[in-house]
């Protein structure tokens, strides 16, 4: 199947993409140039690309390698959704909270010069772009989840610097944070105030508003029987 | 039938919350002891309501009011304040008009008769659903006329030989009556009937649908009986030829009758019974029986006494060495002539009784409503119609019953009869006056396996019960009792609507298929008076053989069993031209075991010096042998196999004991008994080897895993760390008793083409080769003592955690445990198994939930990462313990639950329908059995689950499955109401436990409420959806359609139901085997049979080989990420060898374009572009991302 009839749709260009050479199924990018009002240092909008339908496989090392054939690519950014920013980069890689991305994404081209951009929209309709070659295989299946697991393994010396580094980041945003809260009023006994942040509520403890509710109960039930019990004396 | 009352239901609720106890009391203390009594109880419960200083000290008046109050409340509750405005109107518009009087009675009635509010409603449907309808009463009424007067207008007959069958095989009627009994002496002719009536439940209007027959009782004119008809089988005879002859007459008058047909009366093959099909509609519902009797006085019930001789041996065996001698009694044969002699009496008996309170007639029908569901009203050994009417006359007359009772309190009080009095030790008696030279109750009592004396005192009903069967009916009617005291609401559901199937209620079956001789043989040796039961049976002593089986199996069984129940094949109907079916010499045997003995390796017999050890001996043969016991002392014993036996060995024991007494007393051969015990387990053995015990169904591979598990918790905890180990749970599945196949202590595997060694583990080397180990770890949370040091930012609290866990692996290191550090846990070698360990900080759960305001401030709501850190750390632990107490109430949960986990996973549905819903369901299985006793065998649980599964009406059924009986009345309620009132927004499978329900601070309020209830049937929320329990209706259906078709067979293959069919899949994704981890899990594949395992050794320089790594699992991960909104995807992950793929068919069709959401799609279309899913590029990406694991792509042609 060739990317026949539609060639380009609201202002996408209509790009295919193979696995390999031998592949026959043809997935379809969409591509158009990246247009949004805020602005981004990481995606500045005359040099960057904005790609969907981009199937899960798509490393950004091969990303580079194959739009690289119509300028220099400074960067390549993957997201689930669209997004005027840069994703979230993980700054300890080994206990970030940010979740991977699952399934088929979007992804952001940045080029060197806005040249390439024009080169891109005006690629003939029936491109078809292949993304792993014998030179740059790019790894899936097995192979891939064996990298992976040899990846689950990390040195323990990098983990404890990596430890030792956020802890003390987190020690230094406390310290500040307690400093900011605690300022000294000025001569005129004027106090700055900058916008600092809340600090999280305490948990309300169900556990102990619990055992008063029992005790309560308990009370209860003793005044029950006895409510039953001079019923009955009275009754005899 | 279930659907209407589960509206009604929903209707029913609102009132029946309110129920006040007053009437719970009263429905238990149903019985006759006093309703004075119940009143004071009543007025103590209600005490504390009435605080308004209410002085008054009389306790009848005082429960008046309370009444009165508690219907005006009751009132004020169902109308609310629409009542009052309904007044103001002062129109009496539908829905809110004042009740009226009738209404208010009810309600009263209600109150203090029946269980509950909700009961009654059900037990009016149930009762007028089955009842007969009135335009057949009326029908079948006109159509006994028209009988009658047909019979009596028949010509006489000249008189014939008995024994003379020419003239009605001439006009093609067959006849009935067994080969086995001798020939008859004397004549016989036909008169017409003097009188022609309906007899028994017709006429006490007790007839229910569930048993489509009526009786007509024939009375034969004085010119047809003889003076001494009673002896010889003479009568019997007669009566079967006066039904000849009736038949000859009748099958001409086809305008009167559509069909005729012999039958037998109560299984007895001396007593054949004409059954005759009316013409018209009527005949397509109702069946007309019909029992010629003697005309009045023309014998004498005394005749028929049960201890007389009315048979001469000479006669029956036609030999002269019997002349002389004292006869001996002929129970049986009296009870087949006196039955139609007194049937005249009891029909007075009851017309004058029954049919003058319907309360009464209301009660038989729930009690044979009740025993049809059982299986128990039809055929030979059956609790009759007929006994049940006359047990209910009996109760009232021993004033058990009043007339006033509700149905509901009759049948409550038969049940209760029924069960505390044993009629194999001392039956009732109806009659007040036995007459002087009647038998004593003792001398019947050796005469019958079960007594129960009509009026007469003359005849037992219960003659053709043997005492099994009876014990089926007292086990039952206990059963019932329990449910009806039981506080759960659907009592009346299992007693009266659920059918107790015959494999669902036994734990193991027997099936026995006797040679004729040989069974007569072995009755000669064994029962002394062997001929003279032959003679009284007339020949048919099948009886005699089933209750010698089932006494020696009791005997041989002990304690093991609770009941042994005697199945027969249902009763056999034929037509009239035919011969009588030939006598089947086959029995089926439930056994219902008894858990806490069942499976002992001894059977104990008595101390070597005692006389009875020759009867033990003989009983036992060679198996038996003398042994010392612990306390010294000598017994005689059976040994059934070594202490080192399995589980799975030990749940042969039984059936091996039958088979052992079967064999040596009845010569009974391997191949003419079939025992159902294994063949469904072996599908839980594992092909492991090498081992010091047998794995066989892999209990004891779960528990050695827990072993294992708590020397390492212990470990844990003696580790010298900053903060303490306050506490060590598992959250495995192998902790719950519910891994299919739990994993052994294996040697490592530490070489191979595909792996390499790094510093202290195996990793893979990047080269391609065969995977096939697959190591199971299990997941260990840790929580460490409280401390307020903790930071409240989650990234560093997961860098804290971290630094824990590598705190304990050095430690471990130091003491030269094998154990890995990786960011998330903490993996460790341990006896041979591996576990992760992960520390946990609960107030994690609460920051994960905090979220920031565009304001800068926090609030708290439900995130994904705080409901599932909840599950994991919260609810999954205290889950875990609740399912270890059920295996450790019931040792089958773990089989049972296991192997339904692997019917589920063997048909690919695991991916939708989640593990912890398997496990629920059977834990339901267990903690809610009725109408069964819970399940004693892995077998019978998995039978109950696809029953459960092909039954269960998933958008009217919540299931609450009360763990630990942890939920409040108030918890039922309270999901029982939301489930109603937002059934669309709730799970299709909707399955609540209490561990899922939160704590909160105040349950007035509403938004707190919620909060409590927010995770309810948090397991099921994403699946299974319609579809898929659709597919598992489906698929169960089918299994147990199998099952129950060939179970009894010898050769029953049940592999065939645990394996899948790829033909219904769109795609089926082939797998190469050589990738799988766990291929060993697959019963299949032959290949690993032969692989052999060497136990584990712990050696100074192991490393941690590969854990967790199953290619199949990551790849259909990775497919479900890709394509769940395009495709289903199907898997066993027991080493299935493909996956099964779905379209979705909305998914198929051509969609206006979304760019945002193009995921997989391609456009199509020139003017007006669409999408649709770019099926080819997608078939090509299964391959790509599989690449390595899957064989070939097959793609079904449309």
């Amino acid at each position: 199947m060739s990317v026949d009839g539609v060639s380009s749709v609201q202002g996408f260009k209509v790009v295919g993409l193979k696995f390999k050479e031998e592949s026959k199924g043809i997935h379809q990018l969409l591509w158009k140039q990246h247009s949004v009002r805020t602005f981004n240092a990481a995606k500045p909008v005359e040099r960057t690309l904005f790609v969907v339908n981009v199937p899960p496989y798509c490393t950004k090392e091969a990303f580079k390698r194959l739009f690289s054939v119509y300028g220099k690519v400074v960067d390549v950014f993957f997201h689930k959704k669209p997004s005027s920013g840069p994703p979230q980069v993980a700054k300890y890689p080994h206990f970030s909270l940010i979740p991977p991305i699952q399934g088929f994404k979007v992804a952001y081209v940045v080029f060197s010069h806005p040249s390439a951009i024009k080169k891109t929209l005006s690629v003939p309709p029936s491109t078809v772009l292949v993304l792993s070659t014998k030179e740059h295989p790019v790894l899936t299946g097995v192979q891939k989840w064996h990298q992976e697991y040899n990846e689950q393994f990390v040195k323990n010396a990098k983990l404890s610097e990596e430890i030792k580094a956020l802890i003390e980041e987190y020690d230094k945003k406390r310290a500040e944070e307690r400093a900011a809260a605690q300022q000294e009023p000025d001569d005129e006994g004027w106090v700055t105030v900058t916008s600092v942040k809340k600090k999280k509520p305490q948990l309300e403890k169900v556990d102990e508003l619990k055992k008063k509710k029992k005790k309560k109960k308990k009370h209860q039930l003793i005044w029950h029987s006895s409510v039953r019990s001079s019923k009955r004396t009275r009754r005899e | 039938m279930k659907s209407r009352i589960q509206d009604l239901e929903t209707e029913g609720d609102g009132n029946g919350n309110e129920v006040p106890s007053l009437e719970d009391e009263m429905a238990s203390g149903g019985e006759d002891e006093g309703v004075d009594n119940d009143e004071e109880d009543g007025e103590e419960d209600e005490g504390d309501e009435d605080e308004d200083g209410n002085d008054d000290d009389d306790g009848i008046s005082d429960q008046d009011e309370e009444t009165d109050q508690s219907n005006k409340r009751k009132l004020v509750d169902q109308g609310g304040k629409k009542a009052k405005s309904a007044k103001v109107e002062g129109k009496d518009g539908g829905l809110y008009r004042p009740p009226t009087m009738d209404e208010l009675n009810a309600l009263r009635e209600t109150q203090t008769l029946y269980h509950s509010n909700l009961f009654r409603l059900q037990m009016d449907e149930v009762l007028a659903e089955v009842s007969m309808k009135d335009k057949h009463r009326q029908q079948l009424d006109q159509w006994l006329v028209q009988l009658s007067a047909f019979l009596k207008s028949l010509p006489a007959s000249s008189e014939y030989q008995l024994n003379n069958t020419k003239w009605m095989e001439e006009k093609g009627v067959c006849n009935p009556i067994v080969k086995s009994m001798p020939e008859a002496r004397g004549t016989f002719l036909f008169a017409p009937p003097t009188n022609v009536e309906f007899v028994g439940s017709f006429v006490s209007s007790t007839t229910t649908t569930r048993n489509t027959t009526v009786d007509v009782m024939i009375t034969l004119p004085k010119e047809c009986v003889h003076a001494a008809d009673w002896r010889n089988g003479r009568w019997l005879v007669k009566r079967t030829k006066y039904l000849a002859w009736l038949a000859v007459d009748l099958q001409e008058k086809t305008e009167l009758v559509a069909g005729l047909n012999w039958t037998t009366h109560l299984g007895r093959t001396v007593r054949p019974v004409l059954q005759v099909t009316p013409s018209g509609g009527v005949g397509k519902k109702w069946k007309v029986n019909l029992f010629p009797v003697p005309p009045l006085q023309s014998f004498k019930a005394t005749r028929f006494s049960p201890e007389r001789s009315n048979l001469q041996p000479e006669w029956f065996f036609n030999k002269d060495e019997f002349k002389g001698k004292e006869h001996p009694p002929t129970p049986q044969y009296n009870w087949a002539c006196a039955v139609d002699v007194v049937m005249p009496v009891h029909l007075s008996l009851i017309h004058n009784v029954v049919s003058q309170h319907l309360n009464l007639a209301q009660g038989i029908k729930l009690i044979k409503i009740w025993l049809s569901q059982r299986g128990l009203d039809k055929g030979e050994g059956c609790f009759s119609g007929h006994m049940v009417t006359l047990f209910v006359i009996h109760l009232l007359q021993t004033r058990k019953i009043n007339p006033q009772m509700s149905a509901y309190q009759v049948f409550r009080n038969v049940v209760f009869a029924l069960s505390s009095v044993d009629w194999t030790v001392k039956g009732p008696s109806m009659c007040s006056s036995p007459p002087d030279d009647g038998p004593s109750l003792e001398v019947i009592h050796c005469l019958y396996d079960v007594v129960f004396m009509d009026p007469s005192g003359v005849v037992n009903m219960a003659s053709t019960l043997i005492s099994a069967d009876y014990l089926r009916v007292k086990h039952e009617a206990e059963l019932a009792l329990s449910f009806l005291d039981s506080s759960a609401s659907d009592s009346f559901e299992s007693i009266f609507i659920k059918k107790v199937e015959r494999f669902q209620f036994s734990d193991q079956l027997l099936s026995i298929r006797l040679q004729e001789k040989d069974a007569r043989q072995a009755l000669e040796q064994r029962t002394a008076k062997y001929q003279e039961h032959t003679m009284d049976t007339m020949g048919d002593v099948r009886r005699l053989v089933w209750s010698s089986i089932i006494k020696t199996l009791g005997e041989g069984l002990g304690d093991r069993t609770l009941l042994l129940v005697p199945m027969r094949e249902s009763p056999s109907v034929w037509p009239i031209s035919q011969s009588p079916l030939k006598l089947q010499w086959s029995l089926v045997v439930g056994l219902v075991l008894n858990p806490t003995s069942s499976w002992a390796l001894l059977t104990k017999g008595p101390p070597a010096d005692d006389p009875e050890v020759e009867k033990f001996k003989t009983f036992w043969g060679e198996k038996c042998s003398l042994r010392r016991f612990q306390d010294g002392s000598f017994h005689e014993a059976v040994l059934w196999g070594e202490p080192k036996l399995s589980m799975g060995e030990r749940r042969l024991i039984p059936g091996n004991i039958c088979k052992y007494l079967l064999n040596r007393h009845y010569k009974v051969t391997e191949k003419n008994l079939h025992c159902i015990d294994k063949q469904l387990e072996r599908i839980l053995h594992h092909p492991h080897f090498g081992m010091d015990y047998e794995y066989a169904t892999g209990e004891e591979a779960t528990v050695s895993f827990i072993q294992a598990y708590d020397s390492l918790s212990g470990k844990l905890r003696s580790l010298d760390l900053p903060l303490k180990v306050a506490a060590v749970q598992s959250t495995s599945e192998v902790s719950r008793h519910t891994r299919v196949y739990p994993p052994l202590p294996k040697a490592l595997q530490m070489s191979g083409r595909i792996v390499e060694a790094c510093d202290d583990h195996l990793q893979f080397s990047g080269l391609a080769g065969l995977s096939r180990s697959f190591n199971y770890a299990m997941d260990i949370i840790v929580f460490l003592e409280i401390s307020g040091k903790w930071p409240d930012d989650l990234e560093a609290i997961q860098a804290i955690k971290t630094e824990f866990q590598g705190k304990m692996c050095d430690l471990l290191k130091q003491d030269g445990v094998t154990a890995v550090l990786f960011p998330k846990f903490l993996q460790i070698l341990w006896e041979g198994h591996f576990f992760r360990v992960r520390v946990c900080y609960l107030r994690e759960i609460y920051l994960q939930r905090l979220v920031e305001t565009p304001e800068g401030d926090w609030r708290e709501q439900e995130t994904r990462a705080a409901t599932y850190l909840e599950k994991q750390i919260e609810i999954i632990p205290r889950y875990t313990t609740a399912l270890a107490s059920i295996q450790a109430d019931h040792p089958s949960f773990s089989g049972g639950v296991r192997l339904c986990k692997r019917w589920v996973g063997s048909q690919l549905l695991l991916p939708h329908l989640p593990h912890i819903a398997v496990e629920l369901l059977v834990a339901y299985l267990y903690l809610s059995p009725a109408p069964y006793m819970p399940p004693h065998t892995p077998h019978v649980a998995f039978l109950r689950f696809l029953h459960l599964l092909v039954h269960t009406d998933w958008k009217t059924t919540p299931f609450l499955v009360n763990l630990n009986e942890a939920f409040t009345v108030e918890d039922i309620a309270e999901l029982n109401r939301r489930f109603i009132s937002q059934r669309s927004s709730l799970p299709h499978m909707f399955l609540a436990t209490p561990y899922e329900l939160r704590a909160v601070s105040n349950t007035e309020s509403s938004a707190d409420l919620d909060r409590r209830y927010k995770l309810a049937s948090t397991w099921t929320k994403n699946s299974p959806s319609v579809q898929i329990t659709y597919r598992c209706k489906q698929l169960a259906e089918a299994a147990l359609g199998h099952l129950n078709t060939t179970l009894l067979c010898n050769n029953v293959n049940t592999k065939m139901i645990f394996r899948p069919s790829p033909e219904d899949y769109d795609v089926s994704i082939r797998l190469k085997v050589k990738q799988l981890s766990r291929c060993e899990e697959s019963f299949d594949q032959t290949s690993c049979t032969a692989m052999h395992i060497t136990p584990y050794e712990c050696s100074p320089d192991e490393i941690m080989p590969i854990v967790m790594f199953d290619a199949a699992h990551l790849y259909l991960k990775e497919l479900r990420e890709t394509f769940s909104h395009l495709a289903l995807f199907f898997h066993d992950e027991h080493g299935g060898q493909f996956i099964g793929v779905i379209w979705k068919p909305q998914a198929l069709e051509p969609q206006e374009l979304k760019v945002g959401s193009l995921e997989g799609h391609q456009l199509v279309g020139v003017k007006t572009v669409k999408q649709v899913p770019n099926i080819e590029a997608i078939l090509d990406d299964f391959r790509t991302m599989g690449a390595g694991l899957i064989c070939r792509i097959i793609v079904k042609n449309k």
